[in-house]
């Protein structure tokens, strides 16, 4: 007879497909129902388009340096705080605080900083370090520093989770093998983040090229952050073709999909056993 | 060192495991596979050297652990309590093979150990330690036969006290209060309060000085080890061949001169 407990997965498939799969396909279907020209005719737009297409590589160029940054950002502090130490609860505090901010707030707080006369020019001004024109908002560098801000936090959590859990034993048995602190952490600790560094890249890359509130406010929407959630805003509620936004979309979901499965190919070459030494 | 826990690097094989400390140490790779491959030798697991140690049972990792410290000839070897996860059939195993290992090795071998068996089945010198402070250092026999203190005692399997006065002190012999006899472990004098010491196997239940009512029995195959009560409400374990049941009235004899006194305190 077969096993009819998976049944009971059945409400939570159907949430899922109610939440999830119906939505997506909708859109997917959407998107070949162009509103003129064959089935194809949006993709076709897409890729022709010297508004919609160049949308791709200005995404990635925000969204792929911003998850570098954060990811390798994040590692050697987690590392670093892998071992309880005093005021750790502070330090951590402060690193996480930006992860409760709005992307909004965060933009409204770095155009007073960052701004042409925020307190960052004046400061260097006043200490004479730097008298030209500070650029930092209102362009690329302003949509980097705003993701570089809200995604910090989340990549420094989600490392610090993975660190910890890392037997430390491990690290003492090579170091009473020879292993400095540099080694201790290439051959023992790196190795077996590397799964975990592969899953927080994932998580960090997909936010961050799904960026669209400060591509507008700190960046410069029109041109050099014009990315590609901006792309499919328009599409919808500007022109209010659907279709196209769907499409959009539809191209944006896939790029993601694509960094994501060659990130998670290659964590298949890492090792991905258990973390400990041994039985505890 | 060898880990109580192993601490087996999960995410490489058994030879990059072996060979980490000569990695670390600069040695050629040729020469380490060759030491590494006489290490695993000696420690029996030939033909594993691909496995990752999440492929090997407990007693394997244990001995990849060994081969692991030893590869480096290290001046001193230290053991961690290395068998107190492994199950009881594998731990006697274990221990002859470590045995076996450290005199193939000939480099001294600091083993630590909560268990007095594993002590006096593998140590040619024992130190009791408590409290950070070492308590007796001798061979296994003398320790055996003769704690230095109470504590000491306790560790080496004299599980039963029984609290008196001196009443007479005769050279090493000491008679104290309910007729029990045994030997001086400390220059005592009448009157003083003392705490003697036996083990199980020195009591039986015969006729002796001491009565009481059985308690709890543990079954243990050739013999078994009883509980009884004392009228004092002293616990006292016996181990014996008599058949008893629970409730039983008994008295209980001692081996002559296995009763050791110390001084209190």
């Amino acid at each position: 007879m077969r096993d009819r407990t998976v049944l009971l997965a059945a409400p939570a498939a159907l949430l899922v497909a109610a939440l999830f799969i119906y939505p997506f396909a909708y859109g997917l279907l959407l998107s070949f129902e162009p509103a003129k020209g064959d089935r194809l005719a949006n993709y076709v737009q897409f890729f022709s388009s010297d508004r919609l297409w160049p949308t791709i590589g200005i995404t990635l160029k925000l969204a792929l340096p911003a998850t570098l940054i954060n990811v390798g950002l994040a590692l050697p502090i987690a590392y670093r705080m892998r071992v309880p130490s005093r005021g750790q609860k502070w330090l951590t505090t402060v690193l996480v605080v930006p992860i409760t901010l709005g992307t909004v707030l965060i933009a409204e707080g770095m155009l007073t900083y960052f701004g042409p006369r925020g307190w960052l020019a004046q400061f260097l001004q006043l200490l004479h370090l730097y008298d030209g024109p500070i650029r930092l908002t209102h362009n690329y560098w302003g949509v980097l520093i705003s993701l570089v801000i809200s995604g910090f936090p989340f990549a420094f959590l989600l490392i610090l989770s993975y660190v910890t859990g890392i037997d430390p034993v491990l690290a003492r048995a090579a170091a009473t093998l020879g292993a400095g602190a540099w080694a201790q952490f290439r051959h023992i600790y790196f190795p077996l983040l590397l799964p975990g560094l592969a899953m927080c890249f994932c998580l960090a890359f997909v936010q961050a090229f799904s960026v669209f509130p400060s591509a507008v406010l700190v960046g410069s929407p029109a041109g050099p952050t014009r990315v590609i959630s901006i792309a499919a805003y328009e599409a919808a509620f500007e022109l209010y073709d659907y279709s196209l936004a769907s499409a959009v979309a539809m191209v944006m979901g896939f790029v993601q999909l694509a960094i994501v499965a060659f990130v998670l190919g290659a964590r298949r070459l890492a090792y991905r056993g258990p973390v400990t030494g041994g039985k505890g | 060192m060898v880990f109580q826990n192993y601490a087996l690097f999960p995410h490489m094989s058994v030879r990059a495991n072996v060979g980490f400390g000569l990695r670390m140490r600069g040695v050629s790779g040729t020469q380490i596979d060759n030491r590494v491959a006489r290490a695993l030798e000696l420690v029996q697991l030939s033909g594993h050297e691909e496995k990752l140690p999440g492929q090997l049972s407990g007693g394997q990792q244990q001995r990849v652990a060994i081969a692991r410290a030893i590869v480096v000839e290290p001046p001193l070897v230290l053991m961690d309590e290395p068998l107190s996860n492994l199950d009881a059939r594998l731990r006697l195993e274990m221990r002859a093979e470590i045995r076996r290992i450290h005199r193939s090795l000939g480099r001294a071998t600091i083993y630590v150990t909560h268990d007095q068996e594993e002590a006096l089945s593998m140590a040619d010198r024992i130190v009791v330690m408590k409290d950070g402070r070492a308590r007796q250092v001798g061979a296994p026999a003398e320790i055996y036969a003769e704690p230095a203190d109470l504590d000491v005692a306790r560790f080496m399997g004299y599980r039963n006290e029984l609290a008196a006065t001196v009443e007479h002190v005769q050279g090493s012999e000491v008679l104290l209060s309910g007729g029990l006899r045994g030997r001086a472990m400390a220059s005592l004098s009448a009157g003083e309060r003392v705490h003697a010491a036996i083990r199980p196997e020195d009591l039986s239940l015969a006729d002796g000085p001491l009565q009481g009512r059985v308690d709890n029995i543990e079954y243990g195959g050739r013999d078994s080890l009883v509980d009884v009560v004392l009228a004092d409400r002293t616990r006292v374990h016996v181990r014996t061949h008599m058949q008893t049941r629970l409730g039983d009235e008994v008295r209980i004899a001692l081996a002559p001169h296995r009763l050791l006194v110390y001084r209190d305190g």
